[in-house]
């Protein structure tokens, strides 16, 4: 049998799946933020590869509410009344997820919360105080200033999934601003003008799913995901969302063209495309209280992050899944891919939450919600370890019987 | 290719990959016992931020979650 699965594994496609991750990561699909014509362009794209594969598709629709959606680059200027500076949208500043929308620019002295009068004025929100602890010092001012990290290449991460917005217009800065402003902030000319464009819009979302087989007998029902929307571009910054999560999807769709056809009759086997992971992993909840609707239960495999391999890949399971650990380690020992216990939060954890056997595997991310994660940065060679991880898993778990019936229904 | 010929699979017991430390943090809750998600993100990148953000903020982490997560080096939500 591992005979048969070693020439499955010979036809995984570094090159394919690289043209996957470069195709998801295109500007006419603007980052796949759920519920964009961008998220839609790339379901439809991603459903054709599906029918090129001979896999029957469906769609599935849900609604979200209150996506987050910064609709005009921010204009921030401040002085400290000697010099003005312009800030660079995505380096140096950012909206906020908690800010107000405030579309028109705003200007006020700079002073720090908690200290002194804030009305009227901009707050630079000192290191180690909270959110919630600075609203108790800003009655009546113009906004929020926060320091928050950037990453290796300089830019602030967009996330989707947070705090709600609050009463007032909140910035982030890049820590060398934010340090500037502060030292600045008790001279007397010390001043900052800003707009926080920043709207909450109610979408539909929508899973892709694609099946070519149905579970028979006492065969193996495999499901395997990833999540293809992005946190989407911002006005004049491109976000590809090429290791996140286009590189999970590249790995699963090329398992399925692996499998597809060759898995034993009985065995289940159906992938699901899923929308909404980057405002709470909305997608596969929906997935997931459908299946618990309908009692089916089959093994998943889900796959965020396979960009960047280093020493070995993160797995972390839920639900009955210890038989689902054992083959993903005896398809990683005949592999030579190395795992390692470790949070992946994901798609996974819907599915767990649900009672299902389920692992997430995330090897790694050459860039982060931001516009440095590009395809360039994805390595061919992880999209391949990881590809043939999950083939491997799959093919054990469908051609390997479970030799004794478990009383915890492991 | 041999399974024994190779350094892949788990160190370890695969079992650990269910109660993964860091989960009961603010990144992230026991997967098996909760259908509230605070923040999806992935492995290799800061998961919902980085340590300053855990110290800094608490917009979706309970006092003692961002305890532990600071203390764990963890990211925070938000």
């Amino acid at each position: 049998m591992t005979t048969d699965l070693d020439a499955i594994l010979a036809g995984v496609d570094g090159d394919r799946m690289a043209g996957t991750v470069t195709a998801l990561a295109d500007a006419r699909f603007a980052g796949r933020r759920a519920g964009s014509p961008g998220g839609g362009a790339a379901r439809r794209w991603l459903a054709d590869q599906l029918h090129i594969l001979g896999a029957a598709r469906a769609t599935d629709p849900f609604g979200v509410r209150a996506v987050a959606e910064v609709y005009a680059a921010p204009e921030v200027t401040w002085s400290d009344g000697v010099d003005t500076w312009r800030l660079v949208f995505g380096r140096q500043t950012a909206v906020h997820l908690a800010s107000a929308d405030q579309p028109a620019v705003c200007r006020g002295p700079v002073a720090v919360a908690g200290a002194g009068n804030p009305v009227g004025r901009w707050l630079l929100v000192p290191d180690g105080m909270s959110l919630f602890d600075t609203y108790g010092h800003a009655d009546g001012a113009l906004g929020l200033l926060i320091g928050r990290p950037v990453d290796a290449d300089g830019w602030h991460f967009t996330m989707l999934a947070g705090p709600d917005p609050g009463p007032l217009p909140v910035l982030t800065l890049d820590p060398g601003t934010h340090a500037a402003m502060l030292a600045a902030a008790p001279t007397r000319g010390t001043w900052l003008a800003a707009s926080t464009p920043i709207r909450r819009v109610d979408v539909t979302a929508a899973n892709l799913h694609g099946r070519w087989r149905t579970a028979a007998g006492s065969g193996v029902d495999l499901l395997l995901t990833a999540h293809y929307d992005g946190v989407g571009d911002h006005p004049g910054l491109r976000q590809p969302a090429a290791s996140d999560n286009g590189s999970g999807v590249a790995v699963i769709v090329e398992a399925a063209r692996l499998l597809g056809h060759v898995l034993p009759d009985g065995t289940g086997f159906a992938v699901a495309l899923l929308d909404a992971e980057e405002i709470g992993a909305l997608g596969s909840a929906h997935h997931a209280a459908h299946l618990r609707r309908t009692g089916t239960s089959p093994l998943v495999v889900n796959v965020d992050g396979a960009g960047q391999l280093h020493e070995a890949a993160a797995v972390e399971a839920g639900g009955p899944a210890h038989r689902l650990l054992a083959l993903l380690d005896q398809a990683g020992r005949h592999t030579g891919l190395p795992l390692a216990a470790g949070p992946v939060a994901s798609d996974n954890r819907r599915y767990a939450a649900a009672g299902l056997a389920a692992v997430g595997i995330g090897a790694g991310m050459g860039g982060y919600h931001s516009p440095a994660d590009t395809p360039d940065r994805v390595d061919p060679a992880a999209l391949v370890a990881v590809c043939r991880l999950v083939v491997a898993t799959a093919w054990l778990a469908a051609t390997t019987p479970a030799t004794l019936p478990s009383l915890i229904g492991d | 290719m041999s399974d024994t010929e190779t350094r892949g699979g788990f160190a370890g017991d695969p079992a650990a990959a269910l109660t993964v430390t860091g989960t009961s943090g603010c990144c992230g809750n026991p997967p098996q016992t909760t259908l509230a998600l605070p923040e999806p993100a992935a492995v290799g990148g800061p998961c919902c931020g980085t340590q300053a953000d855990a110290t800094a903020e608490s917009s979706c982490c309970g006092s003692a979650a961002k305890t532990d997560a600071v203390a764990a080096g963890q990211g925070c939500c938000g």
